[in-house]
């Protein structure tokens, strides 16, 4: 294909991206260094870098960091655990029983997240089945608190991402070659050896690109968090998502808020780079 | 792998599949049952498996009042659908082409949807849903359009440009939709969109493109130049060898590509609370229920919970090969 | 695929067919939001001869297809009146639509909105007392005297209390109309208290004896008393009332902060006291929905609420507890000091960059203020007019008395707009023990002062 051809094909879509999400990207670097609220929105003052700085100095954006970062250590390696091991299960079972069991299991993951937010929630009001099952075993009346409303926060992230993980692992192991496995049975491997040594190797790329996706995802967390906390303060579990938010709708700080979302693209640069160079490299090799 | 054979190793499979089938179950359960309830029975600290159901959440929630003729109104339009479906399922066997048949089904069903609040006294709820049909459709219509030719360009291309292109896609795919949405709001305000139906297509085309131009990308690479080739041989051009030889081989994919794209225009919460004032889709209509405003919102958000998920639960019903089959083409190709 | 999709079809059918068969027999949906006075359906046949029905919207069509929007937040009351306004959209050529959220996200919603400029996409908005400064003290608001006046006896508008006119009046221009009447009063069982040998509690020192006598630990409830702390707004509104209470105000006349006083200091202490007698930890996440179900389930001895939520405890659908539930007044913060609490009142506010007639909003606004409509309004929240204060439930000597000896209106500076968004920041971390009261209210003091600074309020 040539260059000209390439390009007529390729216009709309280029077009599209570029006017919606490069422009805005730029838009965005700019409004940031606006001391921008809803009373000034059509007059902004200039400031410069200060609501960079600001952010940076923001103890409660480093909270919300924080949080976000826990969110991150426990449900990505979680998912990937618990999804790898379903995987593995729904191996043994028959095909007609596999179907079945993956329609259900992606459910989880489809659904409109504010509405899956929304039923986890209920589960744990005072009128709900988990808060019932809670104070059956502990003896305590479930209550919101800041560990309780950050482990619900946890808990509903891995419900809501393993399935992902664990289709994707999924398909990964039909390519697994079966020559291979017969071999290694010849050889005379237990199963637990012959996981070890043939299958993880195998999804290896499959285990780091669902590690990049999850992390990217929860970075960018909100609808869970927006439910659940109702963004009050006494939880403490803002994420960065929530806390541009808040600082956008409840604060009022425009500018500080498109400050935020810009050092959190930062952010994301940074542990997106390498893999981008090395996605860069293979593309390449492949041409 | 070879399967476990002794007993005790299947059964235990069994019971923790089971178990996860559970966990992933629960709040459904739970929910459609709330969503049954009475206020009372609902509220009830001692959660209640046994009761008398009633269909008063949902009737407040899409319903105005209650017709008269309710019931023979309900088996008309049951009736109609059901015709409709057979049509589809069936389309190959009849004597007429599939494509009409196909477009007589999507009219028919375009005017169910038109007709019911001609038939009944809706609520808001029922706008919702129309405009998240809207949104829904019309999204998916559009980034496959333009996403279609961008990944067929990029597989078949092989200058730098198309890499980096590429690349820089990846990278905004990864972005947060809170860095756009502000200077959304403006572009939005500065042309006057705000609250129309097509700025939200528009965006969400926009942030899906990565996405699907990645995906389709990858399926069409799995397509061997040489068909094509043999077609423009023939005579035809670039696009119309593309159309009617790439594309009818490309369907299982541009359908995974298709429900992806579905489910992020249908789950879309954000950009369309912050770019529309009045014309919301459902899941910032049942954002409404999330306040504590009122303790009659548990039974009616749990209603709205189990109407805005029944149509993806079909959609999964439906199109589960094919989903599994789209996340898997996105990992096993990187 | 051909097997399972039959399977799928046969199954659709069948429920359906089923659940159909279900309905039935049930009888008419109980619409809550429907008034209990007869309402007409509108059934063509016998449009011609009927007479006029006061309790449907009586306009005239417009001349032109016309779409109102109104923007608004839900509880049973609101959501009757919301109703109401889309009745006139069985007059031809008109829709009404409104547009119901959570209150916080409906607020944020008209400040997008109308913070912008250009064309409101909203032609009524619904705002309580601590809106009308935040939007009709900056001009996103109408004035509405010129409508006021001309529909004043068309409408008995005089039948609405002039204190109400006053939370919505701004030198002397009137944005809005009063809608709703609410405050902050006791609800609680009459029958548990009798067990305990308590009444009514006048202070909060005696709501504190009470929680002392109930005890925190008592199994058969899940706290002796509430009050609302669970979210940042609702601190800051209890913070007010026992602010004034204590005889302090927001803000002084250059608008400097004033709230982070001594009254201030005593008012937030006064709070967590009250909170750690009577709630304990988990008060502090015990939000009004829960408090509301609590009580109507019996596992809440007692509580201070909103009145338009008092309306929901002799509902029957909502709990068998209806007869043993009495009202009183808001509690005095300390012997001699006003009640702490507020007079309240809801608003519809006419956006003044809105693309249609005004006449004609606020004729919608009116059909859906009138006598009629209050009437049955009355059954479910709070009222403004007067001469449906008949129709109401038996908490409203409680909530008058408390409007009557209480703290008045939230001032209608813009400003405060400001302070309260600060201080719902920072007030809850008192209750966690991370911040003293002290501190909190001054670390909210320092950040108004640096935004209301930026924005003009303060001059330097």
């Amino acid at each position: 294909m040539n260059r000209g051809t390439f390009f007529r094909f390729a216009a709309p879509s280029i077009i599209v991206m570029s006017l919606l999400m490069v422009i805005p990207l730029l838009m965005a670097i700019w409004l940031g260094m606006q001391f921008m609220t809803f009373a000034n929105i059509t007059s902004p003052q200039f400031v410069g870098l200060r609501n960079y700085i600001e952010v940076l100095q923001d103890p409660r954006f480093w909270q919300s960091f924080r949080f976000t970062a826990l969110y991150a250590a426990i449900v990505v390696p979680a998912q990937l655990v618990i999804g790898f091991t379903v995987a593995l299960l729904l191996d043994q079972v028959s095909k007609f029983i596999r179907g079945i069991y993956l329609s259900i299991f992606l459910l989880p993951f489809v659904i409109v997240p504010i509405v899956g937010t929304l039923m986890f929630k209920q589960l744990f009001e005072p009128s709900g089945l988990m808060a019932y099952l809670y104070q059956t075993i502990f003896d305590t009346r479930f209550y919101y608190s800041e560990m309780s409303v950050k482990a619900l926060v946890i808990i509903h992230g891995i419900w809501y991402v393993t399935p992902f993980a664990l289709v994707t692992y999924f398909a990964g192991l039909q390519t697994l070659s079966q020559d291979l496995l017969e071999a290694a049975s010849m050889d005379g491997a237990t199963r637990w050896q012959k996981i070890r040594h043939i299958v993880l190797p195998h999804v290896r790329s499959l285990t780091i690109f669902i590690l990049l996706i999850s992390i990217m995802d929860a970075y960018r967390v909100f609808d869970s968090v927006f439910i659940l906390t109702q963004m009050n303060p006494i939880y403490k579990a803002n994420t960065i998502m929530t806390y541009t938010f808040q600082t956008a709708v409840t604060v009022q700080r425009l500018g500080k808020a498109n400050a935020m979302a810009i050092l959190t693209v930062v952010g994301i640069m940074i542990v997106l780079i390498p893999f981008l160079i090395q996605s860069y490299k293979e593309q390449l090799e492949e041409r | 792998m070879e399967k476990v054979k002794s007993p005790l190793g299947r059964l235990s499979i069994h019971l923790f599949l089971i178990l996860f089938a559970i966990y992933s179950l629960i709040p459904f359960f739970w929910t459609t049952l709330q969503s049954f309830k009475t206020l009372r029975d609902a509220n009830s600290r001692t959660p209640i498996f046994f009761f008398t159901p009633t269909w008063e959440n949902y009737q407040t929630l899409w319903l105005r009042t209650v017709p008269e003729n309710g019931a023979l109104i309900a088996y008309f339009l049951m009736l109609a659908i059901v015709i409709l479906i057979c049509l589809l399922l069936f389309a190959n066997y009849m004597p007429v082409r599939s494509s009409l048949i196909y477009g007589f089904v999507f009219l028919g069903f375009v005017a169910i949807l038109w007709g019911i609040p001609r038939l009944v006294e809706v609520a808001k709820f029922y706008e919702y849903f129309i405009n998240t049909i809207i949104v829904t459709v019309g999204t998916v219509v559009v980034s496959i359009s333009i996403g279609c030719l961008a990944g067929y360009s990029l597989a078949r291309y092989a200058g730098y440009a198309g890499v980096v292109i590429l690349i820089a896609a990846l990278g905004f795919r990864a972005l947060p939709r809170l860095a756009f949405i502000l200077p959304y709001y403006w572009i939005g305000s500065a042309t006057n969109l705000l609250d129309t139906h097509l700025l939200v297509i528009l965006t969400l085309v926009a942030v899906n493109q990565p996405f699907a131009i990645w995906m389709l990308r990858s399926f069409f690479m799995d397509i061997p130049r040489e068909l094509e080739e043999s077609a423009m041989v023939d005579g035809c051009n670039r696009l119309t060898a593309f159309l009617r030889v790439i594309m009818p081989i490309m369907w299982p994919g541009i359908v995974s590509t298709a429900l992806f794209t579905l489910l992020l225009a249908y789950n879309e919460f954000l950009l369309v609370r912050l770019l529309t004032q009045t014309n919301w889709t459902l899941p910032v209509a049942i954002s409404r229920f999330t306040g504590g405003e009122d303790p009659r919102h548990l039974t009616l958000a749990a209603a709205a919970a189990v109407s805005a998920t029944i149509p993806i639960i079909l959609v999964i019903l439906f199109f589960q090969k094919n989903l599994v089959k789209g996340l898997a083409a996105g990992a096993v190709k990187g | 695929m051909q097997k399972r999709h039959l399977i799928t079809l046969i199954v659709i059918l069948l429920s359906g067919f089923t659940l159909i068969a279900c309905q039935t027999d049930t009888a008419e949906v109980p619409q809550p939001t429907s008034p209990s006075a007869p309402a007409a359906q509108p059934t063509a046949v016998e449009q011609v001869e009927a007479p006029v029905d006061p309790t449907a919207c009586n306009l005239e069509p417009p001349a032109q297809r016309t779409t109102i929007n109104m923007i608004g937040w839900s509880f049973p009351i609101t959501d009757y009146y919301a109703a109401e306004l889309e009745k006139c959209s069985r007059v031809q050529n008109l829709t009404v639509n409104a547009n119901l959220l959570a209150s916080a996200d409906a607020q944020e919603q008209v400040r997008l909105a109308l913070s912008a400029g250009g064309t409101s996409p909203y032609d009524i908005v619904h705002g309580a007392n601590a809106q009308v400064g935040e939007w009709a003290g900056v001009g996103w608001m109408m004035p509405l005297n010129d409508l006021v006046e001309k529909y004043w006896d068309e409408y008995n508008l005089g039948d609405i209390p002039q204190v109400a006119w006053e939370g919505v009046t701004i030198d002397g221009q009137i944005y809005g109309v009063p809608i709703v009447g609410n405050s902050l009063h006791i609800i609680y069982r009459q029958d548990i208290y009798d067990q305990y040998g308590l009444s009514a509690p006048e202070t909060y020192d005696d709501v504190i004896a009470a929680c002392n006598a109930i005890g925190l630990d008592n199994r058969d409830f899940d706290m002796p008393f509430t009050i609302n702390l669970s979210a940042g707004w609702a601190w800051e509104i209890e913070f007010f009332q026992f602010l004034r209470a204590y005889g302090g105000d927001f803000l002084d006349a250059n608008n400097n902060p004033t709230f982070n006083s001594e009254a201030g200091v005593k008012a937030v202490n006064r709070l967590v006291e009250v909170a750690n007698a009577c709630m304990g930890i988990a008060g502090y996440t015990f939000d009004l929905n829960a408090q509301e179900v609590a009580m109507q389930i019996g596992t809440l001895p007692a509580t201070n609420m909103w009145a338009s939520r008092a309306a929901n405890m002799s509902d029957p659908e909502r709990t068998v507890l209806h007869e043993a539930i009495a009202y009183a007044p808001a509690p005095r913060v300390e012997a001699g000091s006003p009640r702490a609490g507020s007079a309240w009142n809801d608003f519809y506010m006419i956006p003044a960059n809105t693309a249609n007639d005004p006449d004609l909003i606020f004729r919608i606004i009116m059909e859906a203020a009138d006598d009629y409509s209050q009437r049955g309004a009355a059954e479910i929240g709070m009222t403004t007019r007067l001469s449906v204060a008949e129709f109401g439930g038996p908490y409203l000597a409680a909530a008058g008395q408390t409007v009557a000896e209480g703290i008045g209106i939230y001032d209608k500076n813009p400003a405060v707009g400001i302070v309260r968004a600060k201080l719902g920041q920072f007030l809850p971390l008192v209750g966690t023990g991370e911040m003293t009261a002290q501190e909190a209210l001054d670390a909210a003091a320092a950040e108004y002062i640096v935004e209301a600074t930026a924005q003009g309020y303060i001059d330097n």
